[in-house]
This record gives C-alpha cells, sequence and structure tokens, in this order.
C-alpha cells in the first residue's frame, strides 16, 4: 500500500478536480465520471468526459446524492467493461453498492479507477433543492475532515462505513495534518496511478487510523442509538409500522433508484401480483376494506427479504420518496440485523459470496425449532 | 440364437436395485425378486445401518415408477428355484406368491381392513388379519396374516376394486433370461451372537439399528434414547462397536465406527448432560468427513475408550450395565445406564442355497466371492454378485456396485429390449379461456364415509373459474383411469384440478389420465383429499371447510397455467477420460466394450500413473500384471482416441457437451464429449523434514522400504513403522485408507524374513478382511504401540544410530527403541494445482479435503446414500470423478470407482435425445425479465443454468434441470420460474388458500 | 381447546418430498392434527419464496410453519441449506419490525416421520392460539 501525505492544499473538491485532471493529463485514464453542477445550479448530475476543462468545473463531492453513482456505473458497464481507463469518484455507500453489484454481474471493474474518500455526508435532496443551495454547497466543501456537519441526512450522520478504504485511490481527510489531506493506494492499479503523479514519500497512517476508529465508535453508537432509541419505537410493531407506511403511495420509487434492485422489473410489480379483480373483493371482505394501491406492506418486507442483505444504507430511496416515507432509515435498521446473520457486509469482500447463494452444512440452529416428542398426539385439554 | 435380454435380480440389497434400475434406464427389462412381501422385509445394509434417523428408503427408490413404466417386474414372496443353461441363455425356476391385494390396483381405501372379523393383538397393538405394512406412506402393502386369517371372504367382498383375491397361491414360473445378478440383503447378528454384550439377557442393552427403526416416525429424539427397562432417560450412554470384539462371529461393516461417532453425537447433542462413551479398538473412519465427525466427538466431550477387550454384564444398580474392558494391560469397569451397539454383519445365510441352485462359490468367510479386479463377476460366468452379499463394506461401495456391474453384465446380453411408450397427443389449448374441471374422486364411494362429497360439489361450483365439477369412482385403476380421461373429455374443459389421494404413490397415473384426455399436464393440480383431509380429521364442518379451501386454492393455480412441451436437447455421445492411471483405464474400457468412443489423454509418456510401483497387495492380488494388462488393452482398442504425453489446454461446455482442446507437439486438437471422466490420480504426502526423512537415509516410506525388499536388499533391523505421516492432522484432515495395509504388508514380509517389526500408530484401519491380516501380524510377532495424536513419536541420531521415541498411550509410559529402520505410513494428498484447473474448467465444487466429490455431499457420511439412490446421472453435470480424486483409496478400489463411473455413463451415451427428468416441468426464464444477475446459475444444484454472455440473460440447459425451484427463489424478480408454478399462480392459490 | 373461540389459520409450508411424505406418513397411520391446519406444498423448502410467506402473513395466515427434508437429505442436495438461510432472514425482518418472526417455524420432517408431523401441527396451533390472532390479517391498511 502506498500512502502520501499532501499538505496545505486544502480540503473540498478543488482536491477532487486536481486529481482527475492530473489522472487525465498523466494519461493514467482518458475519461472521468463525475458529478457536475447542471447548468441552471439546481442540482447535480453525472457526467462522463475526456475533456479536462469539464472536470476542471465539476463537482466531484456535490452536496447531494441525487442518483446513486453505483447504478451509473452499472448503467455504463454492465454490457461489458469500459473501454477507455477511466476514473469514477464515488462515495463510500456509492463504492459499496457498486463492488455488491460486480457480485451481481452488473458492474464490470476493468479499466475503472476508482477514487473514494471520507465522506461527510449529503443534505437530504429536497432539502437542497429548495433551501440555500449556495450555503449548502460550501458547507460540504469545508466538511471534509471535520465531520461534524449539522443538517445531513438522519443516515448520513450514523454512517459508520464512511471512508473510501475499498477504492483503488483513497483519499483521505481525517487525521491529516496541516489542512492537507492523504492519498492513499489500496490496489495496484491505484498505487501505479499515484505513482504516475509523481508521488514519491511514504508516510504511516497511525494518526488517520485513529482519528477514523474515533469517528467510527461514536457512529455504531449513535447509530444503535437512533435505532433503539429514537427511531425505532416510532415505526416498530403493527400499529407504528403500518402508520408510518400510510403516507406510502405506492410509487414504488424507493425501488427504482436504488442501487441494489438491479432488476429490470421487480416481483412486486410482476404479473404474480396482478390478480382477478374477485381476489381484491374476497381479501377486501375478509379484512373489512382493502387500501389501495395494495400490497403496500408486502412490497417494503418482500424488498427487505430479497436485498436487504445488500442494503448499504445509502439511502437513495428516502431521498426519492416524496412522502417522506423513513424508508432508508427502516431498510438500514432491518439490514443491521439481516446482514448479521451472516456476518455479511455488502460490497466489502469480493470474494464473499452473496449471502443467499451460499450456505453452511452447520448454522443458523437458532431459526429451527427444536423438536420434543410428545408423547400424546393431543395435547391435554386445558 | 439371440441371447435373452432380460436379467433377474434377486434380492432387494440396494446395489441389486441400483443395478435394476440402471438396466432399465440403458434400455433392458428386469425382474427383481424379492423374499418377502415388502421393500424393506429383509433388511439391507444401508437400511440396517441407517446413517441418519430418518427413512427415505421407499421414496428415493423408484421401483413403483419403473414398474410403471413396464421395464420392471417385481415378484414378492418369491424364491429362486433352479437356474439352467448359460450366460445370454438362462432359463430359470421362480416360486412366487403375489400380495393378496395387487398394490397396482389397489386404492389403499382400507374397507377390506374394516371388514375383516379377526383381530389380532401383536406387541401391545391391535390390528386386524388383514394389515398395512410397514405404514410410511410410499410403498404401503397390504399383507394378510396367514396364522389368523380364516379366509372367511369379508375382504374380497368389500374390495371395490377387484384388486383383492385371497385365491392368490403360490406359482411356479419359467423364464429366460440373459444374466442373473444376486442381491441378497444383510444378515444382522443374532441374539446368541451378541451374548457377550448382554444383548437379550441385559435389559438396558439395545442395537442402533433396532434404535433407528423404532425412532423412523420421530427421528431420533430424547424419546428414543428412553430405557427399555423403566423408560427413563440415562444420565450415561455407551456406544460399542461389536465386530471389533467378535472376530469370527461377526464381520465390520465400513461404517461401523463412525456410526459410532455419529450416534454419540447425535445422543450428547440430545442429552449434553448426559456422559458419553464410545468404545471400539480403532477408528475406522476413512470416508469423506468421518475425520472431522470424529474431532467433533472429542470436542463435544464424549469419552473415547480404544479398549482391547470388552464384556457386557448386568450392573449393580437395577437396570444399569456394567462393561467390562481392558485398555493396555488393565483390566476396568464402566457402569452406565443404556449400551447401544454397533453392530456389524455375519456372512450370508443364503449362500449355501444360492450356491446350490447358481453355482456361484463362497470366499473363506462364506460371503460369496467375486473374481479379482472385477465388480460382480463370480466363479459361474453370467451370474453376478453385488453388495453386502460379497463382504463387509461401506454404503457407498453397496451402491457404486450397483452401477459398476452394469459393464460386466451388458456383455452377456442381447439387444435393448425396453423403451418407454410414446406420449399421447396432446390438444393446443392456446387461446382458449381458461375452464376449469374439478373433478372429486370419491375413491369407489370409500370417502362418502367421511364426508359429504355433494356438499363439497355444491360449494365448489361457485368458485370463479370453476366451468364444471363432478365426483368420480377413481382414477387409478385402470377402468378409472380411461373413464376419468373420458370424462374430462366430455366436460370440455382446459384445465384440471384433480382431487383425489396421494401423488408421491400415483403421479404418473393422474398424469396419463389428464394425458388422454388430451391435456398437457402442466395444466392440471393433484390435490390430496384422503391425505390431507379425510385420513387426518375428525370433525366433519372442518374437513368440508378444508377440502373446499384446497379445491379453490387449486383452482386458482391452474386458472393461469400455461401448457409447454417437455424441452429437448442432444447429448453428444462419447467420454472424455483424463488420466490414464489404473481408475481412468478401467472407465475408459468400460465406456469403449459399450460401444461409444473415449478419448483418453495421459499428461505423461506412458500409462499407469501411480500405479506403475504397485506389485501386489495385502491380499495378494497381483497389481502390476492387471495393469500391464489394462494398458495393452487401452492401446489396441479401437474405440479408444488414446493421447500420450498431452496436455488439455482448454476444457468447457457442460453435460452432453463439453469440448477439449488438447496440446502437443504444437498442435492442437478439438475433441468433444458427453461425458468428462477426471482421473488424473493423487499424490503420495512428501514428509520432508520430518522424522529426519531426507536427512539421514534409513528413514523412508513404505513405498520406498517395499521397493528395496521387492530388489531383495534387505533393510537392517530391527524397522520402526510410524503410522499417519500427514494424514489426520490439520491440513490433512482425513485418514488415507491404505497406509495401515501397506504397513502390515510390509511388516508380514520383514517378519518372514527374520526383521523384528514394531508399528507405532493412532488407529489401525484394516477395515473389512484386511482385519485377518491384522491379527495374523501379531500373531507373527510384530509389535504394536499406539501413540496420541498430540504427541507423534520422535526419530533422533544418537552415535549415528537411529532412536524413536514413542509415547505408549495405553501404557502411559515413554519408549525408546532402537532401529536400524524407520518407515514411514505417508498419507495421499490431492494433486491441488492440476484439481483446480479441471475443477474449475467444470465449474465443479471440489470438497473440503481438497478432492473431487461425486455428489455434492455435505452428509457426514461418504456419499449420503440416498442421492448415491437417485436416478438422475445428471446431477453431476456429466463429471464423474474416479480413483484417488475422489479420495485415497487402493487399486481395486479405485477401480469400482472407475465401473460406478462407466455405468452411469453407460446410461446416458447412445441417447442422441435427452429429455429433462421431469418432463415438461422444468425451470425456465423471462428473457425480458433477465438481467443476467447470475443468481439462479450460482444456486442451482445441477448445473442445469448459465448464462449467455452474448445476450446477458440466464439460460436453462432443459435435461439437467430437476425442477426443484432454487432459482425461482434466487430470482429477486420473476424471471425465473418453474413452469408449473409461476408466480401469477402461486399467488393467488395462496390467496385461496386462506379463505 | 383454546380459549374465546379463536381458531387460527395456519399454513403448513411442506416440500414436496419428505414433508409431504411426513403428512402421508401421518395419514397412513390415520394420526389425526387439527383442522385448521392446511398445507400448501412446494417442490423444496427451497424454492419457498420469501413473497409467498409474507403475502400468507399479510392475507390472513396467523401462522406459517415450514417443514421439509433435513439438512444433508435434500432431494434437492442443497435447497434446505438455503431455505434455512432465507427463514433465518424472514424472521430477522419481522422480528426487527415488530411483526412477530414467531408466527414463522421452520422445522425438518423427514418422510417416515409421520408422528412428528402430527406433533408439530398440534404444537404450532397451540402456539399460535397462545399468541392469538395475527394482527396483519385484519388491518385494511396493509
Amino acid at each position: 500500500m502506498n500512502v502520501f501525505v499532501t499538505k496545505g492544499e486544502g480540503r473540498g473538491n478543488l482536491v477532487f478536480r486536481a486529481l482527475l485532471k492530473g489522472l487525465m493529463e498523466k494519461d493514467v485514464v482518458k475519461v472521468a465520471l463525475v458529478c457536475a453542477e447542471d447548468p441552471t445550479g439546481n442540482s447535480f448530475v453525472h457526467v462522463l468526459t475526456g475533456d479536462t476543462s469539464v472536470v476542471e468545473s465539476s463537482w466531484p463531492v456535490p452536496p447531494v446524492m441525487p442518483v446513486q453513482g453505483a447504478r451509473v456505473v452499472s448503467k455504463i458497464t454492465r454490457k461489458g467493461p469500459v473501454e477507455l481507463p477511466t476514473a469514477v469518484v464515488l462515495r463510500p455507500c456509492e463504492l459499496r453498492a457498486m463492488r455488491e453489484l460486480v457480485k451481481l454481474n452488473q458492474v464490470k471493474l476493468d479499466g475503472l479507477l476508482t477514487i473514494s474518500f471520507d465522506c461527510p455526508g449529503v443534505y437530504p435532496l429536497q432539502q437542497y433543492l429548495s433551501g440555500d443551495r449556495s450555503f449548502m454547497k460550501a458547507s460540504i466543501d469545508e466538511a471534509f475532515g471535520h465531520f461534524d456537519l449539522s443538517g445531513t441526512r438522519p443516515l448520513c450522520q450514523i454512517c459508520h462505513r464512511f471512508t473510501g478504504e475499498l477504492a483503488d485511490v483513497e483519499v483521505g481527510f481525517l487525521g491529516a495534518p496541516d489542512e492537507g489531506h492523504y492519498l492513499i493506494g489500496h490496489t495496484r492499479r491505484g498505487e501505479e496511478a499515484l505513482k504516475a503523479l509523481g508521488y514519491q514519500e511514504e508516510v504511516d497512517l497511525e494518526r488517520r487510523v485513529d482519528a477514523v476508529q474515533e469517528v467510527i465508535k461514536q457512529r455504531i453508537e449513535a447509530r444503535e442509538g437512533y435505532f433503539k432509541g429514537e427511531f425505532g419505537p416510532k415505526v416498530v410493531g403493527v400499529e407504528a409500522l403500518l402508520t408510518t407506511l400510510h403516507v406510502c403511495i405506492n410509487c414504488h420509487n424507493c425501488m427504482r433508484v436504488c442501487p441494489i434492485c438491479f432488476c429490470r422489473e421487480c416481483f412486486f410489480d410482476s404479473d404474480a401480483l396482478k390478480v382477478l379483480p374477485g381476489n381484491y373483493l374476497v381479501r377486501a371482505e375478509r379484512k373489512g376494506a382493502l387500501r389501495f394501491l395494495p400490497d403496500t406492506l408486502l412490497f417494503h418486507l418482500g424488498r427487505m427479504n430479497h436485498m436487504s442483505t445488500s442494503c448499504v444504507s445509502c439511502g437513495t430511496c428516502e431521498d426519492a420518496c416524496p412522502n417522506d416515507v423513513p424508508v432508508s432509515r427502516l431498510f438500514a435498521m432491518v439490514a443491521d440485523k439481516t446482514q448479521a446473520i451472516f456476518d455479511y457486509e455488502p460490497g466489502q469482500d469480493l470474494d464473499r459470496p452473496i449471502p443467499f447463494i451460499d450456505y453452511q452444512d452447520e448454522e443458523l440452529h437458532d431459526y429451527e425449532e427444536p423438536y420434543i416428542e410428545s408423547t400424546t398426539h393431543r395435547p391435554s385439554s386445558s | 440364437m439371440d441371447k435373452e435380454s432380460t436379467v433377474l435380480v434377486y434380492g432387494t440389497n440396494l446395489a441389486g436395485y441400483r443395478a435394476a434400475y440402471a438396466l432399465a434406464k440403458i434400455g433392458y427389462r428386469t425382474v427383481l425378486l424379492n423374499r418377502g412381501a415388502y421393500v424393506d422385509e429383509y433388511r439391507n445394509q444401508a437400511l440396517a445401518q441407517l446413517p441418519l434417523d430418518f427413512c427415505w428408503a421407499c421414496g428415493h427408490m423408484p421401483q413403483r415408477l419403473f414398474i410403471g413404466l413396464g421395464a420392471m417386474q417385481v415378484f414378492y414372496n418369491a424364491d429362486l428355484l433352479e437356474v439352467k443353461g448359460e450366460p445370454g441363455h438362462f432359463t430359470v425356476k421362480i416360486k412366487k406368491r403375489d400380495h393378496y391385494i395387487n398394490n397396482f390396483a389397489c386404492t389403499e381405501c382400507e374397507a377390506c381392513i374394516r371388514a375383516c372379523p379377526v383381530e389380532v393383538e401383536e406387541a401391545g397393538k391391535k390390528r386386524k388379519a388383514i394389515y398395512v405394512c410397514p405404514e410410511i406412506a410410499w410403498e404401503n402393502i397390504f399383507i394378510i396374516d396367514e396364522e389368523h386369517c380364516t379366509k372367511c371372504g369379508e375382504c374380497e367382498k368389500v374390495c371395490p376394486t377387484g384388486c383383492l383375491k385371497l385365491d392368490r397361491t403360490e406359482e411356479t414360473i419359467e423364464m429366460d433370461v440373459g444374466a442373473i445378478v444376486l442381491a441378497p440383503e444383510y444378515d444382522e447378528p443374532t441374539e446368541d451372537d451378541l451374548a457377550k454384550f448382554g444383548f437379550g439377557k441385559v435389559s438396558n442393552v439395545v442395537k442402533s439399528s433396532d434404535l433407528a427403526r423404532s425412532s423412523l416416525f420421530t427421528n431420533f429424539v430424547r424419546n428414543s434414547l428412553e430405557r427399555p427397562s423403566d423408560g427413563s432417560l440415562p444420565k450415561s450412554v455407551a456406544v460399542v462397536v461389536t465386530p471389533q470384539y467378535n472376530h469370527g462371529v461377526e464381520y465390520e461393516s465400513y461404517n461401523a465406527t463412525i456410526s459410532a461417532i455419529y450416534r454419540a453425537v447425535r445422543t450428547k447433542e440430545l442429552m449434553p448432560e448426559a456422559h458419553v462413551v464410545v468404545f471400539f479398538r480403532e477408528f475406522r473412519g476413512f470416508g469423506k468427513g468421518h475425520y472431522r465427525w470424529y474431532e467433533r466427538a472429542l470436542e463435544l466431550g464424549i469419552e473415547i475408550v480404544r479398549a482391547w477387550d470388552l464384556s457386557v454384564d448386568k450392573g449393580k444398580k437395577k437396570g444399569d450395565v456394567k462393561i467390562r474392558y481392558t485398555l493396555g494391560d488393565q483390566e476396568k469397569t464402566l457402569e452406565t445406564e443404556l449400551v447401544i451397539l454397533i453392530t456389524g454383519q455375519k456372512p450370508p445365510t443364503v449362500m449355501e442355497k444360492l450356491s446350490k441352485v447358481t453355482g456361484v462359490e463362497a470366499d473363506e468367510h462364506g460371503f460369496c466371492k467375486v473374481l479379482p479386479f472385477t465388480c460382480g463377476k463370480t466363479t459361474q460366468e453370467g451370474v453376478f454378485a453385488v453388495g453386502e452379499f460379497t463382504g463387509p463394506k461401506g454404503n457407498p461401495e453397496v451402491v457404486w456396485e450397483g452401477y459398476g456391474v452394469i459393464p460386466e453384465i451388458v456383455e452377456c446380453l442381447g439387444e435393448k429390449n425396453f423403451s418407454p411408450a410414446p406420449p399421447p397427443q396432446l390438444r393446443d389449448v392456446s387461446g382458449e379461456e381458461p375452464k376449469v374441471g374439478v373433478f372429486i374422486c370419491s375413491c369407489f364411494g370409500e370417502f362418502n364415509n367421511y364426508m359429504d362429497l355433494d356438499a363439497l360439489v355444491e360449494k365448489v361450483r361457485d368458485l370463479p373459474g370453476v366451468a364444471h365439477v363432478e365426483i368420480i369412482n377413481g382414477c387409478c385403476t385402470p377402468p378409472t383411469i380411461q373413464e376419468t380421461a373420458q370424462r374430462i373429455r366430455d366436460a370440455r374443459v382446459n384445465r384440471v384440478v384433480l382431487a383425489a389421494c396421494t401423488p408421491l404413490q400415483k403421479l404418473l397415473k393422474f398424469r396419463r389420465v389428464v394425458m388422454m384426455a388430451g391435456l398437457n399436464p402442466l395444466l392440471s393440480e393433484f390435490l390430496r383429499l384422503r391425505e390431507d383431509v379425510i385420513r387426518v380429521h375428525e370433525d366433519r364442518e372442518g374437513m368440508l371447510e378444508k377440502a373446499f379451501v384446497l379445491i379453490a386454492s387449486g383452482v386458482e393455480k391452474v386458472r393461469k397455467a400455461q401448457a409447454a412441451p417437455p424441452p429437448m436437447e442432444t447429448f453428444h455421445s462419447a467420454a472424455l477420460v483424463i488420466g490414464g492411471g489404473p481408475s481412468g483405464m478401467e472407465a475408459a474400457l468400460a465406456i469403449a466394450d459399450g460401444g461409444f468412443p473415449v478419448t483418453l489423454v495421459e499428461r505423461e509418456q506412458e500409462l499407469g500413473g501411480l500405479a506403475k510401483g504397485l506389485r501386489k497387495d495385502l491380499e495378494g492380488h497381483d497389481l502390476s500384471g492387471y495393469l500391464a494388462q489394462l494398458i495393452q488393452r487401452v492401446e489396441q482398442h479401437p474405440n479408444i482416441g488414446l493421447y500420450k504425453g498431452v496436455q488439455i489446454k482448454d476444457l468447457w461446455g457442460y453435460a452432453g457437451h463439453f469440448y477439449a482442446e488438447l496440446e502437443a507437439g504444437g498442435e492442437v486438437k478439438l475433441v468433444q464429449a458427453g461425458v468428462v471422466i477426471p482421473a488424473m490420480g493423487a499424490k503420495p504426502f512428501e514428509p520432508k523434514g520430518a522424522f529426519l526423512y531426507g536427512e539421514d537415509e534409513r528413514v523412508v516410506t513404505q513405498s520406498e522400504l517395499e521397493d528395496l525388499l521387492a530388489k531383495g536388499k534387505v533393510p537392517p533391523g530391527p524397522v520402526v513403522m510410524i503410522q499417519c505421516v500427514g494424514s489426520r492432522n490439520e491440513s490433512h484432515p482425513y485418514c488415507s485408507r491404505v497406509c495401515c495395509s501397506q504397513a502390515i504388508k510390509n511388516a508380514l514380509d520383514l517378519v518372514e524374513r527374520g526383521i523384528e517389526v514394531t508399528i507405532l500408530y493412532r488407529d489401525l484401519n484394516t477395515y473389512g478382511f484386511k482385519e485377518d491380516y491384522g491379527i495374523l501380524a501379531r500373531e507373527k510377532g510384530v509389535k504394536f504401540i499406539r501413540f496420541s495424536a498430540d504427541r507423534y513419536p520422535q526419530v533422533s541420531l544418537s552415535n549415528g544410530e537411529l532412536k524413536v521415541q514413542v509415547h505408549d498411550l495405553e501404557r502411559d509410559s515413554v519408549e525408546t527403541l532402537e532401529a536400524g529402520t524407520v518407515a514411514l505410513s505417508v498419507g495421499m494428498v490431492p494433486d491441488v494445482e492440476n484439481y483446480a484447473k479441471v475443477a474449475q474448467w467444470l465449474g465443479y465444487k471440489l470438497d473440503s479435503q481438497g478432492f473431487f466429490d461425486t455428489e455434492t455431499s455435505m452428509c457426514p457420511y461418504e456419499e449420503a446414500i440416498k442421492r448415491l439412490m437417485k436416478p438422475w446421472e445428471l446431477s453431476s453435470n456429466g463429471v464423474f470423478p474416479v480413483g484417488l480424486v475422489h479420495s485415497p483409496r487402493s487399486f481395486t478400489e479405485a477401480l469400482l470407482t472407475a465401473k460406478d463411473a462407466a455405468g452411469r455413463a453407460l446410461t446416458l451415451l447412445g441417447k442422441s435425445q435427452l429429455p429433462p427428468p421431469n418432463a415438461m416441468y422444468v425451470s425456465a426464464v423471462k428473457e425480458s425479465k433477465c438481467v443476467g444477475c447470475g443468481l439462479c446459475v450460482d444456486v442451482c444444484p445441477y448445473y442445469a443454468r448459465e448464462i449467455d454472455e452474448a445476450q446477458g440473460v440466464a439460460k436453462v440447459r432443459p435435461y439437467l434441470c430437476d425442477a426443484c425451484g432454487a432459482c425461482l427463489v434466487a430470482c429477486p424478480s420473476e424471471a425465473a420460474y418453474l413452469r408449473d408454478a409461476r408466480g401469477e399462480q402461486m399467488i393467488p392459490s395462496i390467496d385461496a388458500l386462506l379463505l | 381447546m383454546g380459549g374465546n373461540g379463536f381458531i387460527p389459520k395456519i399454513l403448513y409450508a411442506l416440500c414436496a418430498w419428505c414433508g409431504t411424505g411426513g403428512s402421508e406418513t401421518a395419514a397412513a397411520l390415520w394420526l389425526k392434527y387439527p383442522e385448521n391446519v392446511r398445507p400448501f406444498r412446494v417442490v423444496c423448502t427451497g424454492a419457498l419464496d420469501p413473497a409467498y410467506v409474507l403475502r400468507a402473513l399479510i392475507e390472513g395466515a396467523d401462522g406459517m410453519v415450514v417443514s421439509g427434508c433435513h439438512p444433508g437429505d435434500c432431494h434437492y442436495n442443497l435447497g434446505n441449506f438455503r431455505a434455512r438461510r432465507r427463514l433465518a432472514v424472514m424472521k430477522e425482518v419481522l422480528n426487527t419490525l415488530g411483526l412477530d418472526g414467531d408466527r414463522l417455524w421452520l422445522r425438518w420432517v423427514a418422510h417416515g416421520e409421520g408422528k412428528r408431523l402430527v406433533d408439530t401441527a398440534f404444537e404450532f396451533d397451540a402456539h399460535i392460539r397462545g399468541k392469538g390472532p395475527n394482527p396483519l390479517v385484519k388491518r385494511w391498511d396493509t
């Protein structure tokens, strides 16, 4: 692992612009996939560009995440790897999702140089669109390395996988001296890229590791506290959960923007659930009435069963919800539990198969009901 | 005169069954003689030694299916009286008595049982003189107990199908067959044989096989361990492997010690507080995963006592059992509350009779003699013997022999004489509005006794989508099959719900009914009115309600059903064998002799592999002579394309369609094959640096010692042998099976020459008949010292002399031995790189020890027998690993795996088109919805799916698909589905089930 | 049995081999179990889609019990290993959201284990009666 430290170059988007520009000028990559502000200044979009001037005016780390980067990378590489070496800047959650998609055959890594970083979080999309955008842009740029940004999405504030260590090149701000940052090559490709940029000096990471660990510890505590204390009681239990989902309008936007929901057509949009009119009547009769559009709970629970083990807690679903269902927090809370069953962390280890295609002969006995033979066929009637 | 093609199988051991199924699949008819009245009346080895305490036997022995197809005939209460003629032209005289109840026409309505006036009390339970056996619901045989039956005829009067006839008498028939397979069952030791262990005398001594059987309905649970004396649960349990203490009376099948370990582990799991002890002399678990089970037992705190001798008697406290045993030089006793015996096998009681009738000879132990290097050839040409009839063995060996004997049998037979009848013409219903017909079986009026079928009809009539409802008399006897098919036609419906009884038993009949009505069976649903309602409930209202709901659910399921024909695919009838050792050559020859082209690739310039240095085995078989013969035949065989000194450059494809690129001398050649047989052999463990090997030339391996002896160079004595070098440790957690035999062989040779030999060992694995040689070695003065796994002997040099220091486990003393020579018994290890390469090409998963597994084996038992019985050869993707790539084994044992593979290959080759095992019931892909994520490919246990890289979608290889449904669950979308369980069928059918 | 007249609707998901075999063994022995336990068959427990289970628990089932071949004995080799993982996730999802994962049971039953199947039906029925109705069933707003 090659580690370099740069000092006094400042923090924020300018670091990434310089890094990308350098990589392109040194021909390490020909193309960059990066966020840029749309001309109206309302929001941000991903652009694919070979033009350094576009990179110079880009916003590699915008204050919001309108589209999950993993989806973008999947869009580009699903049918085959990129034809020219491409640098892509991804938030840690985007990177984890992208790596999860590698396992699912939806992303080809060849030719990609991934860059990630200590993510300070993002603002809720709606809030950005209707709020003080220049303030938020400035705040993000200043927030690198501080990790005390207020107003970011609730899930960002309890994110404990906020570093870019899974990328080829990690840009680290935490622990870096003198308003500088670390550049860490985690893979051979990353190391070579940094060498090509002329970085020589190697430093040890002790300071950084301590700083990162400290934040992780705080975040894990906060996360557990939040799900158990503040958030949990509001959504757990039949009454609370259904009340939470009352505002859901069944638009399925959460699924559509989810990087892990890679299906062409969701099971819950498929013919399987397109039943005949009589079926609705029978169900309505049983329940006293039937809510329309139907199958809201089934959709959410079903998705949790299908993909919570791969959920990276990126929060995109909640940004996409028009009615403020805390869907990303619901998912994250469940995902923490379902991933713990298998001690699985999505996107972490590319060689670790998705839990549902793997198994152990001896495992999960706690989920089996032990049988103790009863001596009679009928339990004594009392 | 043309040779006969039908094969007679005598007896019901699993090898016999398996051979019969294999012959049917290849295209030969078989006749099976069952001495008893049902499948398991005479216990066979696998069932007498149930590795797991639940029975799958009839479920996975598709006897009914083969009988139904006309490939197989089974005679019950049968015996073989006379055999005349020669191979290909035997005339056999058979005695048989059909069941009073023809179980193919019987609906199992039990009217006969109700009508029977004779009550019999047996083992505290009441039954009638006519009763059902064995009540595990697949092969329910109705039996009349001759002793009590008065022949009053009441049962015959009430039988609705006329399948019950009291005048069934014993018949003697003659028939012509081409070959005879002797496959009689397992003979357990009697009470007298087990007297030493207190069995029959001391009340709390039980046999493990009885325990397994008595817990069939519940599995092995705490209650299974209740003590016979007072029904209490024991606080201490001892498990004893009896054949190790009963030499000459019973023989130890290879499963015995692992069965003991397994029983102890299960006992400990159920009762963690109990003290569990296992007694045996030696642990002989050399099968896949066995050593890990042994370690698990130790982890659980199970005590393992390697007692030299042992006897069992009544204990001091009432009900307790006392075990007296010797350990080292000490006499010890243990009081325990329950003793479980793992028993062995007796020489077959039918041997003498079969000798007389067929002319086969017995061996010196009283088992049927099999010619060396064959799988089942006896001294009588054309008569074969398989399974436990020919000696003690493991369950895998028994079932392998079923296929292994196939190439040998087929040589004696004439033209194939069986092929299944073509299916009826089916009507195209596409474009028609779904019209569901519900047909409710009354089982010849029987069901009316339990519920109001007319009321049910009225309720069902109003269900949406139902166009027709009626009550039928039956749909499983020949006339009712015809009649019901006609009724379906007359009702002019295009979807069918048949509410009758068990499709587990009658699926083929039900499907035939639907097909005879011109409908694709995918458009039908079969419900169990009898098993799910009538027999399991009492409340009439509740039953009516439940029956209605089940039918409603079935109706919803078929409303959206879609028809599709069975997809067919081609199969390339040739084999590729990788490796020219004995097992590779044996497999190649058997397939080539069957008339199919074989490509055999050997990377060395010379054939023979690891076997090149072998001379004789412990039993004295001439291995080098046989090897020379194999090499000569392979080199001259017209059907074998032999490539020596050739590497495989690449290998790809799947069952039926494998392609390999061979490279030799710069040239690349492409060969095609339907099946691939990996036979790359294994490697001996290299003990570099251990025990001064490589540093002092007096420290040699057993093979090197054997070479010296063969060259007449007598090594300096005394010779000290160290066992388990590179086996049964962390990096190689398995027993290499052959090293103990090799040590004994060399030791016997050395003592003949007057050289003193001491064998330092952990467990002496002289399994089966090899035990004789172990005993012989002791008699001849070979010394044995047992050491423990954590204290291996130390070899050192002192003034130029070799010294071996060993901790004698049994006497707990440290001894220093002078040694002129030290011989290391090294194990076998997988050829890691080579295996990995081939496994990756074939998409094959290696087992945890690094070897190829023949079937995915997650069971504690090598090759869970059930999987071996499964009729589907392609579950391993047409890849049949043989010999040492599978597991360490001896020369002759390696040949058996080769023959098994060849037998399996022969059932596939020669069929240019293969339908899926479940016909039209296969999984499929909605390509427009598939994104090619590959989850379905990864979960498929049958290699039946792949990603079409060009289109980026999943594809199904239909004949590999067994329709297990793993893919549909793995697929988060609706892209993967089962043709008979599409999402749009399942969701409404669940909704209806909740009515 | 059971207070205040509550008769739960129970689905018993059975694989087509051991689970179904167990139910047929029970029938061959004329063993009785409660009428409100309704079999739902899938080819293999590994073919039991979570969507089916959720559908049942939302649309009317007070509980669902799943039985198939013992681990290692799956007719399709691996199906029950995969099923166990799926079931674990289902139960964890339900529990985390306070929807009572204990209304879903997994217990292996082999072909011959008719008594075990019947015992399971009784035991689960009593278990669900003890819990009372599944609140989701009567919710119109699911």
